[in-house]
């Protein structure tokens, strides 16, 4: 009894003696070789993934795929802790710009928020309108009575750094995004004009207000001039007025500039037109599709349906500048001068996701009211004239705008011929459930955009 | 007596036991960790590897609107997976952690078959963009590439988001003798940089070496590490040593790296035998040190190294090896960056993940990745200079050799 007690003693210490030594040579192992990024069997651990995944049947089989991927990122990235969420939306933004749609994109919640601002017209930054040339971040030009024109910042200059961050070929939206900042906080710009070396310039950033409208008077007031920038929040009531100010003085003509005006609101586009056109008459057609159509008219009550109109355009004219361009074109309204227009005929429809980040979706094109194609195609104006060149830029020199005001002054221009186009368009009543779509856009990827930070 | 006896083989035959389970145990791991992947090993993020992310559901919120509305013809599924793994790893932010679909890697191996040549540059990543770093007297570098010169289009491909190192290297061979044309953009120049570079067979020695006119000292070039580069490499230090030199310009300027860490350690072993080279350090902390040989072969003749900012990955390990010893001197320009590790991670449908798992730090603890390293003494070598046939840094060189600062 006692040698079996002893005997079973033994086993239990050489058991215990065994596994003991198990685990420590196992656990040795794994001290020993903690990386080993070759063979993965990543496709069986992720099979548990998939099973937990909500994906839709027809996507369940390739999500294989991702899930292994996703594995091996957690288990192997070299920096941790590894955000989850900003991997999330990355995912979901790549699914979205995998449709090969650059205007069909994801917005995460930091860029809806920015989207926003940039429409209302009012944000916090230094108050300069920036572009990317050759992945140099260029200044277009400081906005009036802001600290950046206060500070001395000049139209050409390139800044390289924006505090401690290099901003060469970034991306021209996060390189705003790092100039912006609240009221009252300093920023400190490495600028490079010319050949001079580059110097420090610090600004404090302050509340900007970018008008959307721009008037003056030419030609001894006989000629208005009226530039939009963008169809955004203030473009309806900045334009109302200043189209009652430029008409108190009875110009011959106006001349209407959109070049590089990058759209903005569709309803905005609507409200435009409708300055210039009959009520009634066609704006656009939307097709969507299915082959469906939805047609909108201009409203009532347009200021300056009668003045004659020069429209200025150019390869920065997009979106809702197209929608004027082709509709002013197909109802007579206008002369078009300039350069063919950037050609993005594209509706969008964004929509709020759970976490406040954004889908924004091309759901349909839009057509002039001869239902002409303008994406991918542009309008081109009835008078080519080529932009201005660096160097007439430099000097002020306009050869589109001079193009303009000499057919105005040979009187070349004339009062349109109102309701003699083609308007065989049944329009269905009550079609401005528009007004009420606030949520949707145009174009917010823009050729060569230009951007106030 | 006997039961003494009798303690003592129980004694032992429990420990053999226990030996051959530590080496069993020691076994299964090994097995189970290569053929694993390493979240097995890797306790911490094994929560988050095996969960569904919360917003996860916005990805089928967002792919509900896009079947219902979206105008244009939807692609494949897979098209789309492997859209969400890119942008995965883009929100990562590591320019070398990255997805290499199947195509060009078939595409590697048929252009690898025939007659090819290159352009003699290597391709890498660098801020999210993709540079070129010729190799010293190579095409690219004839044509007056320069290091870090962004490809924007081969031909009149532009650059695609989905590109890669690989795929722009695919695309820069081709027939020996066929003509490549690229569009480069350069930090500091306005305008793109066009030029044509005629594809050559790539086969040029890794050591150059000679003695520098009218001095007493030795220069050794390594232009690329390859697993022919150290036996080059005492070739060439055993040339140099006939002329009895006072001292030894090595010159790693336009060094795209290669292959590690043999030729590192191999290099840095004949001027210091024994000393740490690079810190290999994983994620979860561990670290691993790679030492110099014991080589020697320079002996105690002074010498001094040449950087510049086509100085990269295991070229920069040798730099920062030589920078943290103290005994020497780098001279030149900042150095590229390249300071991680890519562990390559087949899927299921023959693509390729490449993901960094390690990064490598100098001997004392300095970062390489993304910061380059700091020679000791900084000077240009401007496009002016290259035009007059001057070499400033060279000269500098030979100054410290002839001064010891």
């Amino acid at each position: 009894m006692k040698a079996i007690a002893r005997i079973l003693m033994m086993i239990v210490v050489a058991l215990l003696l065994v596994g003991g030594a198990f685990v420590f040579g196992f656990a040795v192992s794994r001290a020993v070789a903690p990386n080993n990024p070759t063979a993965s069997s990543a496709p069986v651990a992720s099979t548990a993934l998939v099973q937990q995944d909500n994906a839709p049947a027809e996507f369940r089989q390739d999500m294989q795929v991702f899930w292994e991927a996703w594995r091996l990122i957690n288990d192997n990235f070299y920096a941790q802790p590894i955000d989850q969420n900003k991997m999330t939306y990355g995912a979901v933004a790549g699914m979205v710009e995998s449709l090969g749609d650059e205007h069909t994109a994801f917005v995460d919640p930091e860029r809806a928020s920015y989207l926003e601002q940039q429409l209302s017209g009012s944000f916090e930054g230094i108050g300069a309108t920036v572009e990317m040339v050759n992945g140099r971040l260029t200044i277009v030009a400081p906005i009036k009575g802001t600290p950046a024109a206060e500070a001395g910042l000049q139209a050409g200059d390139v800044i390289l750094q924006v505090d401690e961050t290099l901003i060469q070929n970034m991306d021209v939206m996060d390189a705003i995004s790092i100039i912006r900042g609240p009221k009252g906080s300093t920023v400190v710009l490495k600028v490079q004009r010319g050949t001079q070396p580059a110097f420090d310039l610090s600004i404090v950033r302050n509340t900007i207000n970018v008008p959307e409208v721009e008037t003056k008077m030419l030609e001894d007031d006989t000629i208005a001039y009226i530039q939009l920038t963008e169809f955004g929040d203030k473009a309806t009531s900045e334009l109302r007025k200043a189209l009652s100010e430029a008409l108190a003085k009875n110009p011959k003509a106006l001349i209407f500039d959109l070049r590089g005006n990058p759209g903005g609101y569709l309803h905005t586009a609507i409200e435009v037109a409708s300055e210039f056109i009959d009520s009634g008459k066609v704006v656009l057609v939307e097709k969507f599709k299915d082959g469906q159509k939805k047609t909108y008219q201009a409203q009532s009550g347009g200021i300056a349906t009668k003045i004659p109109l020069v429209l200025l355009v150019n390869e920065g004219s997009a979106s809702a500048s197209e929608i004027l361009a082709a509709s002013l074109r197909d109802q007579n309204r206008a002369l078009i001068i300039g350069q063919k227009t950037f050609g993005k005929g594209s509706v969008k429809t964004t929509h709020s996701l759970s976490d406040q980040s954004q889908l924004r979706v091309t759901i349909a094109n839009f057509y002039g009211p001869k239902e002409g194609q303008i994406h991918k195609v542009g309008i081109t104006p009835d008078i080519l004239v080529p932009d201005p060149t660096q160097f007439e830029r430099s000097r002020g020199i306009d050869p589109q705008l001079q193009k303009a005001i000499d057919l105005i002054k040979s009187g070349e221009i004339k009062v349109p011929q109102t309701g003699s186009s083609s308007m065989a368009h049944p329009v269905a009543e009550g079609e401005v459930g528009l007004l009420t779509a606030l949520q949707e856009w145009i174009a917010m990827n823009w050729f060569q955009p230009r951007l106030p930070a | 007596m006997a039961g003494f006896l009798k303690a003592i083989i129980i004694l032992m035959l429990s420990l053999f036991v226990a030996m051959l389970a530590f080496a069993a145990g020691f076994g299964t791991n090994y097995f189970y960790s290569r053929n694993a992947p390493a979240s097995v090993v890797a306790s911490a993020s094994a929560t988050t590897s095996s969960q569904i992310p919360d917003k996860f559901g916005l990805m089928w919120e967002s792919w509900n609107v896009l079947k219902d509305q979206f105008y244009y013809d939807i692609p494949a599924k897979n098209v789309l997976v492997h859209g969400m793994i890119r942008g995965a790893l883009q929100s990562l932010g590591d320019p070398h952690t990255i997805l290499v679909e199947p195509a060009p890697a078939q595409q590697e191996a048929t252009s690898l078959q025939g007659n090819y040549g290159g352009i003699g540059a290597k391709v890498e990543v660098s801020k999210g963009q993709i540079v070129l770093l010729p190799f010293p007297d190579g095409p690219a570098d004839k044509a007056g590439i320069l290091p870090g010169d962004r490809v924007v289009k081969i031909g009149e491909d532009e650059l695609k988001p989905e590109d890669t190192p690989d795929s722009v290297e695919t695309k820069l061979r081709g027939e020996v003798g066929s003509t490549v044309n690229l569009t480069l953009n350069r930090i500091g120049v306005p305008d793109d940089i066009v030029v044509d570079i005629v594809r050559q067979e790539i086969d040029i020695p890794t050591v150059q070496y000679r003695m520098l006119d009218g001095t007493d000292y030795g220069y050794i070039q390594v232009t690329l590490e390859s697993g022919d580069t150290p036996k080059e490499f005492d070739k060439a230090l055993a040339e140099v040593k006939k002329n009895n030199p006072k001292g030894i310009v090595l010159d790693l300027r336009n060094n795209p790296g290669g292959l590690f860490p043999d030729p590192a350690l191999e290099i840095v072993g004949q001027f210091l035998p024994n000393v740490p080279v690079v810190i290999e350090k994983y994620r979860d902390g561990t670290e691993k040190t790679y030492n110099s040989k014991a080589g020697n072969g320079a002996g105690d003749i002074p010498f001094v190294v040449l950087v510049n900012s086509g100085t990269a990955s295991a070229a920069e390990i040798i730099a920062g090896a030589f920078l943290d010893s103290g005994k020497t001197a780098l001279i030149g320009e900042r150095t590229f960056g390249k300071g991680s590790v890519q562990g390559l991670y087949p899927l299921s449908d023959k693509s390729v993940l490449h993901i960094t798992t390690a990064k490598w730090l100098t001997p004392k603890g300095g970062e390489i990745e993304g910061v380059g390293l700091k020679p000791n003494i900084q000077i240009p070598l401007t496009p002016e200079d290259a035009a007059k046939g001057i070499d400033p840094q060279l000269d500098r060189a030979i100054l410290y050799l002839t001064n010891g600062k």
